[in-house]
């Protein structure tokens, strides 16, 4: 899959920028639906979210799941997402868009707690139900017509987890390759006044 | 010179995401380890070494390593030019908060040993499914193996992250009763400690004492102790990024031990 993905990718790049193409404004949906493979929400997540700031901060509310019959673990989590958009760019007839962004995820799991059960000391651990996430990621908007929002968007990210980076940074035993992962995703526009 | 920009931008992308060394994590809190070092393989290389082993049965101890692997990495490297240990123990608390990837950087590490090397689980280990990752990752929690002419029993005493339920006394009494051969009991919190109070540390003080045991070694609490409790040698190690471990030494049923800076 990821090989494919980044196959197409490859293509997509490459491609002219045709200066003759009629001027399109590249925009994302006000509303959107998204869905997304790992990522460290899940094998899978679904999620709503609205734009702001003229298209280029994004927010939405993820719920994930990890079924037990994966490896094990059964795991819910749900995420509070934000991406700023610090690049856009045509390339023939796609938008890609770049942006920066995090993630702030809940899971509920096994021996995770927000507070711990009354047998433990206060103060005797940090909550471990709480990890931030940040990201890079690059989108592909698919077109549409001039003064609707772009039909679809797929995405790729490049993700790490809090505690990777303060033990990246405190060891050499861990490579900073060590940290990342990536998951791929897909946006759905929705109607204006669909979650008005 | 946009489409130039845009085909580096992507290019760093690609080359960012075929870098990266575990291309999908579904959580970090699932069990998915692809790395494993079970302590009965451990086990096995021990019993060769230890038969052809003198009078004097040496192992090594450390303990605690939570996030520094930096540390534990050093003190293998400091291990390996020790030729006469029969293994190393590390008495738990191998990761900080139980998650698959914290037990895979561990494991890197401790494959660099030129000894045996065995690990017993800690209350870190037990949060989120650290237990369950353990079990993948090194085998059952509570076990025990002949050595030279000892008893070594490594037993998990983890309460609170174990649903605040007592340790498997009765696995530890069997273990004390079927063997005529000294013991040396490893457990990760000390009997003294706070999740030991009460009836555990009845139960523990009545089944282990000087009779059937010589040497008992912990961790947990990140401070070193050479003490007799009720009755047997016991020492307590620091956690490893106090930069120290421990070389024991059993002869007949005295225990001796260098406490090593590095």
């Amino acid at each position: 899959m990821f090989a494919l993905f980044a196959a197409a990718f490859m293509i997509i790049s490459f491609l002219p920028v045709e200066d003759t193409l009629p001027a399109r404004e590249s925009v994302t949906a006000p509303y959107y639906a998204k869905m997304q493979y790992a990522g460290n929400l899940g094998l899978a997540s679904i999620g709503l979210g609205k734009t702001y700031l003229k298209d280029r901060l994004t927010v939405d509310f993820n719920y994930g799941y990890l079924p037990k019959e994966i490896n094990g673990s059964r795991v819910h989590t749900l995420a509070l997402k934000s991406a700023y958009q610090f690049k856009k760019h045509q390339l023939s007839i796609f938008f890609i868009r770049y942006y920066t962004g995090i993630s702030f995820n809940y899971a509920i799991t096994d021996n995770t707690y927000l507070s711990y059960p009354d047998y433990f000391p206060s103060d005797y651990y940090n909550t471990n139900a709480v990890h931030v996430n940040p990201f890079l990621g690059i989108k592909l908007a698919l077109p549409n017509k001039a003064d609707k929002p772009d039909a679809i968007e797929i995405y790729a990210e490049l993700g790490t987890v809090d505690y990777k980076i303060g033990y990246a940074i405190a060891n050499k035993e861990i490579k900073p390759k060590d940290i990342w992962n990536l998951c791929f995703g897909i946006t759905f526009p929705l109607s204006n006044n669909l979650l008005k | 010179m946009k489409s130039f920009v845009t085909i580096n931008l992507t290019g760093l992308f690609l080359l960012s995401f075929i870098s990266c060394s575990d291309n999908f994590s579904y959580s970090p809190y699932d069990s998915d380890v692809d790395k494993d070092h079970p302590n009965e393989e451990q086990v096995k290389m021990i019993s060769n070494i230890a038969l052809s082993g003198s009078d004097t049965f040496k192992f090594a101890l450390l303990s605690d390593i939570h996030d520094n692997y930096d540390d534990l990495s050093d003190a293998i490297k400091r291990l390996n030019k020790h030729t006469d240990l029969s293994f190393i123990a590390c008495c738990g608390d191998i990761t900080n908060s139980g998650l698959a990837q914290q037990f895979e950087w561990y494991v890197d590490v401790i494959n660099k040993s030129q000894h045996p090397f065995i690990s017993l689980i800690g209350n870190h280990d037990y949060r989120s499914n650290g237990y369950r990752i353990y079990q993948k990752v090194f085998g059952p929690s509570d076990f025990s193996f002949d050595a030279g002419n000892y008893k070594f029993v490594f037993f998990d005493n983890v309460v609170w992250e174990n649903d605040n339920r007592s340790p498997k006394f009765d696995w530890l009494t069997d273990q004390l009763s079927d063997s005529e051969l000294p013991h040396v009991i490893l457990t990760h919190i000390p009997p003294w400690d706070n999740q030991m109070t009460g009836i555990n540390n009845l139960v523990f003080r009545d089944i282990v004492n000087s009779e059937n045991t010589i040497l008992c070694c912990h961790g947990h609490t990140h401070e070193y102790a050479d003490t007799c409790y009720n009755g047997v040698h016991t020492i307590v190690s620091e956690a490893i990024n106090d930069r120290e471990y421990y070389v024991i030494s059993l002869v007949g049923k005295q225990s001796f031990f260098k406490r090593i800076r590095y």
